[in-house]
């Protein structure tokens, strides 16, 4: 799909050395948004989702649009939206990053091969990874405001002003250190300072409210 | 329903160090182990609650027993601690950090040390995590107008704030107390609260507050191992002393009540809340 690249290279990484595992158990990994305006993009995304039992998207764009989301543009004098991949085919499991950890992919994807066996521990490891791709993370932490990225509401996908929504929010100031792009700044709450703010979606999967598996081998 | 978490032991305790029982909460159990951790390169950055003037909090990365002072004594307001984590790694070039929060940032730190994304090498770089036990809190805003409105104190008299025996308390630098009943203070909350059903920091390593233990003590559970081996060598270097829970006054019956209370009334807000289809945490 349409990203910078980097999480490509992730995945040919980790599909390189467990080939054999992801082919027998259908895993499919994808990274990149997908360009609503391009009817090969959603045929070959519909396609992957037909051919596989467990699609795992890797990278914000993937997950949550990403930056792709302020990439509204005109393609020879055509609109062009980019989505995350889950509105278009069901995402079994999204990791949010931009660029994601390659161990973090890693982590997922043993959890994901080793499901059957350690039942218990898998389910836990992949519990958030599984309720960010349940949800339009569009919808959640995003709300289209009278703000718009273009002068054209239908086109416009949505300004993000807060992480999550406020009435949730216990200012505990995690979204804060964990922007990649130094976007959000926090007195009591976070605010998304918006011409920074490259849409990865950390800030939202790293928010306590956003229902975590918490370590008991933390102890 | 499980009142406490995981523990390992719980004992009330008081810090032995006077400079800390000038400025300190409650037993100075947090200032304590900080400046402990500092002197003996255990920890070389911690992660407070500083007063920013009126009560403000602000977070702010300590380094010396100094800065740690500073900031003792609670602050009824919302303190993004968490924030500056990351600064302390690469701007103050801590390796070994300590901080210290209510519980829903105790969680904040196990969670995004099970989910680095972003956070590469700074979660291997938190030595140890002191939750403090919280019912709820309030806005700067509401905080004022508690303080000012009800309690008829103005922000710069104040010294100390408290809350306990059912009582919101504020201590002024005339030397005069001023308590209004908890109830006035409700309709201040954060909301955010009315959701959390965490009282004692159950995924610290050390949790402490003041309830169960008589004035000027501490309740304090150790958790973890790790929270217990620097627990066990300040008690053996004598920086706290320490008494059996169940002969001090009220006792962890209180504690208990207290905590099921919280996650009782809590869960049934969030149980409303679906009811009414009204969002929830995820
Ligand atoms: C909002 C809130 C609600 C509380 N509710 C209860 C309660 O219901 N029952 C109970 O027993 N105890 C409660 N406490 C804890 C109690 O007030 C003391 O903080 C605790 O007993 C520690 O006292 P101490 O003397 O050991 O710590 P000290 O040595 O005085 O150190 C306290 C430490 O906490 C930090 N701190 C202060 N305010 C904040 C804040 N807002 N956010 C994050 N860190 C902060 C300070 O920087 C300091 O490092 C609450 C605390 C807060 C902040
Ligand atoms: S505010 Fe920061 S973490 Fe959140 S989506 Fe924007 S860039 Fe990502
Ligand atoms: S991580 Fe969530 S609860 Fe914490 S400050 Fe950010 S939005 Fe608020
Ligand atoms: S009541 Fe819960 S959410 Fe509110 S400040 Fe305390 S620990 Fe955080």
């Amino acid at each position: 799909m349409v990203g910078c690249g980097h999480c490509g290279k992730i995945i040919r990484s980790i599909e390189k050395k467990y080939y054999d595992k992801l082919k027998e158990k259908k895993i499919a990994l994808v990274g990149g948004a997908v360009n609503l305006d391009d009817e090969k993009e959603v045929k070959k995304i519909k396609e992957i989702r037909k051919n596989s039992d467990i699609l795992i998207a890797v990278g914000s764009c993937a997950v949550s649009g990403g930056f792709q989301r302020m990439l509204i543009g005109l393609e020879n004098g055509f609109p062009q939206r980019f989505v995350r991949i889950g509105d278009v085919v069901k995402v079994d499991y999204a990791i949010i990053g931009c660029p994601p950890d390659e161990e973090e992919v890693e982590k997922v994807v043993e959890a994901v091969l080793n499901k059957d066996k350690e039942i218990v521990d898998s389910y836990l490891i992949l519990k958030p990874y599984e309720i960010i791709a349940g949800r339009p993370i569009i919808d959640t932490y995003m709300k289209v405001n009278e703000v718009l990225l273009t002068s054209n509401k239908e086109l416009c996908l949505g300004c993000d002003d807060a992480p999550i929504n406020y009435e949730f929010c216990t200012g505990c100031g995690t979204c804060v250190a964990k922007c990649p792009a130094n976007a959000l700044t926090i007195d009591e709450k976070p605010k998304v300072n918006i011409s920074k703010c490259i849409k990865c979606g950390t800030c939202f999967f790293n928010c306590i409210r956003v229902k975590e598996a918490l370590p008991s081998e933390a102890r | 329903m499980d009142p406490f978490g995981t523990y390992k032991k719980v004992v009330s305790a008081r810090s032995t160090l006077k400079e800390v029982l000038k400025t300190c909460q409650d037993g100075g159990i947090v200032s304590t182990a900080f400046i402990y951790g500092l002197e003996n390169n255990l920890l070389d950055g911690v992660i407070v609650a500083d007063n920013a003037g009126e009560f403000k909090a602000i977070p702010k990365v300590a380094t010396t027993p100094e800065e740690v002072l500073e900031a003792a004594g609670t602050k009824y307001t919302v303190c993004p601690n968490i924030s500056v984590l990351k600064s302390a790694v690469r701007e103050y070039g801590c390796e070994k950090i300590g901080v210290v929060g209510t519980p829903c940032q105790v969680r904040a730190v196990r969670k995004l040390m099970k989910y680095p994304v972003g956070f590469r090498h700074i979660p291997d770089k938190i030595s140890l995590i002191i939750g403090i036990f919280c019912m709820e809190n309030f806005p700067y805003n509401g905080l004022k107008l508690i303080v000012e409105e009800h309690c008829g104190v103005k922000m710069e008299d104040v010294v100390k704030m408290d809350i306990g025996k059912g009582k919101f308390w504020v201590y002024t630098k005339w030397g005069e107390t001023k308590a209004i009943k908890l109830k006035e203070t409700h309709p201040y909350e954060q909301v955010a609260c009315h959701v959390c059903t965490d009282y004692t920091a159950e995924l610290a390593d050390i949790s402490t507050g003041s309830v169960g233990s008589p004035d000027g003590w501490s309740t304090v559970f150790i958790r973890t191992a790790k929270g217990e081996e620097i627990f066990n060598k300040m008690v053996e270097d004598g920086y706290l002393e320490v008494k059996p829970i169940e002969e001090v006054k009220p006792g962890l019956g209180l504690v208990e009540k207290l905590a099921l209370t919280k996650k009782e009334k809590n869960m049934k807000e969030i149980e409303h809340r679906k009811e009414l289809g009204l969002p929830v945490p995820y």
